[in-house]
């Protein structure tokens, strides 16, 4: 079902059309958040903010078919509030929790020495995400919080799919220079 | 082209956005140019990190909807929804036993409001205690472990126990398991596999295979793999999700696949009917071919309906069906060797296939059939072979015969070789004599349960 169809029948009072924009949403959103904040904790508190103030704002939506761009939106301005009010605006380390471990799976596991490595490297790639230039931070976290195409990106950030295309290579490449010789061309 | 335009392809060629056109001229800077070719391949590896490391920020933000939707309370409880489930054809029935569902759609009203203290970097807690259960694992060949939404930890999870909605589940080398859902649907994981229960009947597949056989309902049951979905509405299919690929074998009903890429003048929907199999790249779904041998690509499934026992519908069904294809193919010695790896959990489907109207006129498949229950079978499996005795081919009274030898000891005086040859009234005269030794005997041989009625089909 379509966004503009679900967002009537959850103003018809039907819950589970909003869950169901939740679950298709919620990535998107924590994205926006958490290349807005560079928190990936603060980013999940404001994301499931704003995905409530969404249920509340729903009878304000103009366009029933732009529920998605309009609730990033609200993302947006609920992460500005948020960092006006005193927190810091500068991009922290984000405190990858041992959950990280997961982002081994698939690597040996056996050399204890090897998965250390690999979850200070993982830590360090997120870092340096973190620190990317705003434009190039939001749309490397979108594309890699969800498998968002090129197309669906320019929807959400307003621009064409070249844009996005480019910005993805050039945040591609920051992230390859930053790394340094931490990121050989065959290494995992 | 230069080498901006080339990395930005390959940025594209990486993301599955680039077309037919680009794909050749990229090919064609990168045969002259050694470090845009490096740049490719640093950018390949750098991607896989980059897939690694968010994807505990992936399951975080599926954890984000989850709290959201259980704090979406319904003003009104409906009527229960019945226990009981309906089944499709081919499908065992599950009766579960769990906690009702409300019927009738809810009127929406937000529990409580979440508005943060902007001072403070975290609200009030309100992560739900305990997500409704959506199904159980039901059956595991070892260990299995579950991360439930909203946490990082994977922990052991028992057999038999619950599985909530939002949870993950992975199993470890040489480990498969199976759950049953609430709906009467079964989802079996392969090892190495994670798999996501995000609802009732919608599950995320991020790496492995894994079989779902889906009960009949009005909505839809899907399953997320990298870029695309696969949705069924009551089928038996398997998936195998590997890298960027991913595998679909339909074995019964249809499945349809829709790709979340944007369409570039490939088809981004495909139907996927029985008997078919259809890749999926990177999103990008290519044409569904029919193929003899998907008993075989799923015989993986075997290790999990054997722990169901000897009397596994489903079992016998994979057996009947691996059965019929002995003699039709070139590749059938691998069908034979399939059935023989079940071990005696082969004998009951294969000694029915002999007596039934499936085999009927097949000389080839009884007889080999016949050769593979006498090798495989153990003492339990004895009241079987005394029922091959009568069959009304030589072939298979012989085979059925040297089991019982091997077996017992004893040939109940007709040897092996006369068991084809003798006349049929010497025959009956000893099949009987061999009722009465199992009737006399058949307490020494623990295990052994009687033989049920066979169909009325191909006695001698």
């Amino acid at each position: 079902m379509e966004d503009a169809e679900l967002v009537g029948e959850a103003r018809a009072g039907k819950s589970h059309a909003y869950e169901q924009l939740v679950r298709r949403w919620a990535a998107r959103v924590t994205a926006v958040c958490h290349a807005r904040l560079g928190r990936a904790d603060a980013a999940e508190d404001l994301a499931q903010e704003t995905l409530l103030r969404g249920l509340r704002a729903l009878p304000t939506l103009a366009d029933p078919a732009k529920f998605g761009p309009w609730l990033c939106g609200i993302a947006a301005r609920a992460c500005l509030d948020w960092l006006k009010a005193g927190q810091r605006s500068e991009v922290q380390l984000s405190s990858i929790p041992s959950g990280n471990a997961e982002a081994l799976a698939g690597s040996d596991g056996v050399d204890g020495h090897s998965d250390l490595q690999r979850r200070e490297e993982i830590d360090r790639l997120m870092a340096e995400v973190e620190r990317l230039p705003a434009s190039y931070r939001e749309v490397l976290m979108h594309y890699y919080y969800e498998d968002c195409t090129y197309r669906e990106l320019a929807g959400l950030l307003g621009v064409s799919a070249a844009t996005v295309n480019a910005r993805l290579t050039k945040a591609r490449q920051m992230l390859r220079e930053r790394m340094g010789a931490g990121q050989s061309s065959g290494g995992r | 082209m230069d080498c901006e335009q080339a990395l930005n392809l390959l940025s594209a060629r990486l993301d599955g956005e680039i077309s037919a056109e680009e794909s050749v001229a990229l090919d064609g800077h990168l045969a002259g140019c050694a470090d845009c070719r490096a740049a490719g391949e640093a950018m390949a590896a750098q991607h896989g990190r980059l897939v690694r490391a968010f994807a505990p920020r992936r399951r975080s933000a599926a954890g984000v909807a989850d709290r959201v939707v259980a704090n979406l309370t319904p003003r009104t409880r409906g009527r229960w929804m019945p226990a009981t489930l309906s089944a499709a054809a081919g499908f065992l029935l599950a009766v579960m036993l769990f906690q009702p569902w409300r019927h009738t759609p809810p009127t929406i009203v937000i529990k409580h409001d979440l508005t943060p203290d902007i001072s403070s970097t975290r609200p009030a807690d309100t992560r739900p205690a305990e997500l409704p259960a959506i199904g159980r694992l039901a059956l595991a060949t070892g260990a299995v472990e579950i991360c439930r939404s909203g946490t990082q930890d994977w922990k052991p999870m028992e057999t038999g126990g619950t599985l909530p909605a939002g949870a993950s589940l992975r199993t470890g080398p040489k480990v498969r398991c199976e759950i049953r859902l609430a709906d009467g649907s079964e989802v079996r994981l392969n090892e190495r596999t994670e798999l996501r229960f995000t609802a009732a009947r919608t599950l995320e597949m991020a790496e492995g295979q894994v079989w779902s056989g889906v009960a009949a309902s009005e909505s839809p049951f899907t399953v997320a793999v990298r870029r695309a979905t696969v949705t069924a509405l009551g089928t038996q299919f398997d998936l195998l999700c590997h890298g960027e690929t991913t595998t679909l074998s339909v074995l019964d009903g249809s499945t349809r696949v829709k790709s979340q890429l944007a369409a570039d003048g490939g088809s981004a929907e495909k139907t996927v009917r029985s008997g078919q199999v259809l890749e999926i790249v990177n999103g990008r779904p290519g044409e569904p071919s029919r193929v003899h041998d998907l008993m075989l690509s799923t015989r993986w499934v075997n290790e999990i309906l054997v722990l169901k026992g000897r009397d596994s519908a489903e079992l016998e069904r994979r057996v009947d069906d691996l059965a019929a294809q002995i003699g039709e193919l070139k590749e059938s010695f691998l069908y034979e060797q399939e059935i023989r790896s079940l071990g005696d959990h082969c004998v009951v489907p294969l000694t029915r296939f002999i007596q039934s109207d499936r085999s009927k006129g097949k000389d080839e498949k009884r007889h080999a059939a016949a050769r593979i229950v006498s090798d495989v079978a153990q003492p339990w499996c004895i009241p079987y072979l005394i029922e091959l005795l009568t069959d009304r081919d030589g072939e298979v009274r012989s085979s059925a015969a040297a089991g019982l030898q091997r077996l017992t000891g004893t040939n109940q005086e007709l040897s092996v070789e006369e068991w084809q040859t003798a006349p049929p009234p010497q025959r009956q005269k000893c099949a009987r004599s061999w009722q009465q030794w199992w009737e006399k005997h058949k307490d020494q041989f623990p295990g052994a349960t009687p033989a049920p009625a066979p169909p009325a089909a191909q006695k001698a």
